[in-house]
């Protein structure tokens, strides 16, 4: 292992991936700090520009504009009380009350080391737990993957199903459907190409990643209207009296709070299905029921910047957890990922860890940096914080349009991707306006191959028999908790409906 | 008859009234229930479809080893999908919850027709016409239509994006664009 480690420092510390990794985190920041703007979709309309870069340099570009649109979020919760992204919805809380009491600079530093710390405790988690998950991961046989990948799916559909586990389930099994398009992986007949060649290879992932989460978001912005966020709000502080920002002495204080939200969101990140957007809100209320002074939150206290920063920082890194070690994504943001492996050719899932070891640490230790160089090159761009928040989206989406359609062409030079990526751009707008999630499709046709797979080598070993599933003991305590959390999923929806 | 429905109407319109929930209320609710049926229904017919002519059709014969997970997911889809549209018709008001009236948002539909056709004109049509002539014509216009009227800035920003990306893609991605056809 340190010998993985040796090599993935060398292979990390060289001027492109540190400038890659640089320039990922600005774009994240820049295009998270836009209200509309997402980190899953400034990552779908990225890849196809690093297709053709190496894998090293393209994935830590990619997961620099992760980090730094988690924190990028954050800005505009904090200066107009408009989450950039969903996950700083909870930063707005205590964030904007400080902006208007004058202390926008104290609460943007305190945002920003709290990420960094936050973003750092889980990644070291990611570090030194990766490999010997992937050994155990390596144990276990077709029977139990694919109940695996069966619970991952249930948990995801019960857990971020937006309204009702109904509809967690349809989009689910909806992405599974759209996953078997294309050449059978073991028989190799053809399965709803109609007679189109270009589908003999399925449905690419990129022009769908595209179309479902960048495109179809667009449509709907653009069916909100054009609302300078600017013009909506009250008072908005200026460069000049933003305030002085975090003191050390502070910073001590906070860190316990900190540590606290990081460990929450690391776990949570852990677990498929749950994702930054709950770490954030349950960092937040652990910190109030833990603080001395409770009675100041939601009116400008610092650890009620804090706490949702670093949770929600803290689930990048734990994301990767079961992406690298098991090849499941257990969010939106880790399918988009894993998405970006599996373009650079490199399959995530417990054989990854074997194959590419020294890439995956020199992936961990750019991680790492990524944080150390967000702290530096982000307090740069807290200066022109409301410039970048107030951009008018009138002018913005037009080039954003046009990228998508060039994005999806250029990954495989294909006019028919281009397509592709358009019928799911009205799949993902349609999906958005009945509340079926997108994010459980993509999951879902991520993982219908692996569970195809399973499932076929599992039946080639029984010889057809489907009990094997049920007489192993992994296989079927993964089956039940699978209906357990349907079960559970349910009861909790009839408990909250009371 | 008429008259009756009136009645019936009004009557539940007044009990409504006396469990605080409003005509708008109502109308957002039968909105809703309706669009969650259609929705399953939606579902319940693909997977029909599915059942009877497209996993037949296109993929194999039932119970062949390659129609195994396109059949589980169609039969789970049916489930689902009857479920959810018998979930959503029988789904009543009790005054207890909250029902989610859509907030009033002013839509602009004009603006999104207008970015699905050009989408739709650059995804279809960038093959024939080439990146240099449509890519110029679908930003210029896409601007102009939204309200962006500054001219100066409309031409620069497109001759800076539309060079950019030819140069990033040709020379520093290595991957050529489409040329004109016609």
């Amino acid at each position: 292992m340190s010998s993985h480690i040796a090599k993935g420092f060398a292979i990390a510390f060289n001027f492109s991936n540190l400038g890659g990794v640089a320039f990922g985190v600005f774009l994240g920041i820049v295009l998270g700090a836009i209200p509309g703007l997402t980190g899953t979709m400034a990552i779908a309309l990225l890849i196809p520009l690093t297709y053709y870069m190496d894998p090293v340099l393209s994935i830590s570009l990619l997961i620099g504009c992760y980090k730094g649109s988690v924190y990028g979020g954050s800005m505009s919760a904090i200066l107009l009380n408009t989450p950039g992204t969903p996950e700083a919805a909870a930063t707005a809380f205590d964030g904007y009350p400080l902006t208007l009491q004058g202390k926008a600079k104290k609460a943007l530093t305190t945002a920003l080391t709290a990420s960094v710390i936050g973003d750092s405790f889980s990644d070291l988690v990611l570090f030194f737990s990766a490999m010997p998950i992937a050994l155990i991961a390596l144990k276990i046989g077709p029977p139990e993957y694919s109940m695996l990948v069966l619970f991952s799916l249930t948990i995801v559909a019960s857990l971020a199903g937006s309204s009702s586990l109904l509809k967690g389930m349809i989009a689910a099994f909806s992405g599974i459907l759209v996953s078997t398009v294309g050449l059978d992986p073991i028989t190799t007949s053809r399965r709803f190409t109609f007679g189109l060649v270009d589908l003999d290879r399925g449905i690419k992932l990129l022009p769908l990643l595209i179309g479902l989460l960048a495109l179809s978001e667009i449509f709907l912005q653009i069916e909100q209207g054009f609302k300078r966020e600017r013009e909506n709000m009250g008072k908005v502080p200026t460069v000049e009296d933003q305030g002085e920002g975090l003191t050390k002495r502070e910073l001590v204080t906070l860190l316990p709070t900190i540590f606290r939200s990081a460990s929450i969101g690391t776990i949570l990140g852990a677990i498929p299905g749950i994702g930054s957007i709950t770490a954030a809100f349950l960092g937040y209320d652990q910190a109030k029921r833990s603080s001395k002074h409770p009675e100041m939150f939601g009116k400008g206290s610092l650890e009620g910047v804090a706490a949702p920063e670093a949770a929600n920082n803290a689930v990048c890194g734990a994301n990767l957890i079961p992406v690298v070690t098991l090849g499941i994504p257990g969010s939106l943001s880790a399918a988009v990922l894993m998405g970006a492996f599996m373009v650079h050719g490199l399959m995530p899932g417990p054989m990854l860890m074997q194959e590419h070891p020294s890439t995956l640490y020199a992936l961990f230790i750019l991680m790492l940096m990524a944080n150390a160089i967000m702290y530096v090159i982000a307090r740069p761009i807290l200066k022109v914080a409301l410039h970048i928040i107030s951009i008018d989206k009138a002018k913005l989406f037009p080039p954003i349009l046009i990228f998508c359609g060039i994005g999806a062409y250029g990954s495989d030079l294909s006019f028919f991707d281009m397509k592709i990526m358009f019928i799911f751009a009205l799949v993902g707008y349609v999906m958005k306006k009945v509340d079926l999630s997108p994010a459980i499709f993509l999951i879902s046709f991520i993982l219908g191959p692996l569970l195809e797979n399973s499932i076929r080598q599992s039946l080639i070993i029984s010889g057809g028999d489907f009990t094997i599933f049920f007489t192993r003991p992994i296989s079927l305590a993964l089956f039940l908790l699978s209906l357990a959390s349907v079960v559970w999923s349910l009861k909790k929806r009839n408990t909250t409906k009371v | 008859m008429i008259r009756c429905f009136r009645h019936i109407d009004h009557t539940s319109l007044r009990f409504l009234a006396r469990m605080n929930i409003n005509r708008r209320d109502l109308s957002n609710f039968r909105k809703e229930k309706r669009r969650e049926t259609v929705v399953g229904m939606c579902v319940v017919c693909f997977a029909v479809a599915n059942f009877v002519w497209l996993i037949p059709r296109f993929v194999g014969r039932i119970g062949s080893p390659e129609t195994y997970l396109p059949l589980l997911a169609t039969s789970i889809l049916l489930i689902v999908g009857l479920l959810q549209s018998l979930s959503a018709f029988l789904k009543k008001t009790n005054g207890k919850q909250s029902m989610t009236a859509a907030p009033s948002v002013k839509k602009s539909w004009a603006n999104l027709m207008f970015a699905m056709g050009i989408s739709f004109v650059y995804c279809f049509f960038l093959e024939t016409f080439g990146f240099l002539a449509l890519t110029p014509v679908c930003l210029v216009s896409t601007w102009l239509f939204f309200g962006v009227r500054k001219l100066k800035t409309i031409v620069l920003t497109t001759i800076i994006l539309v060079i950019g990306i030819y140069l990033l893609f040709e020379f520093g991605l290595r991957a050529p664009l489409p040329k004109w056809h016609l």
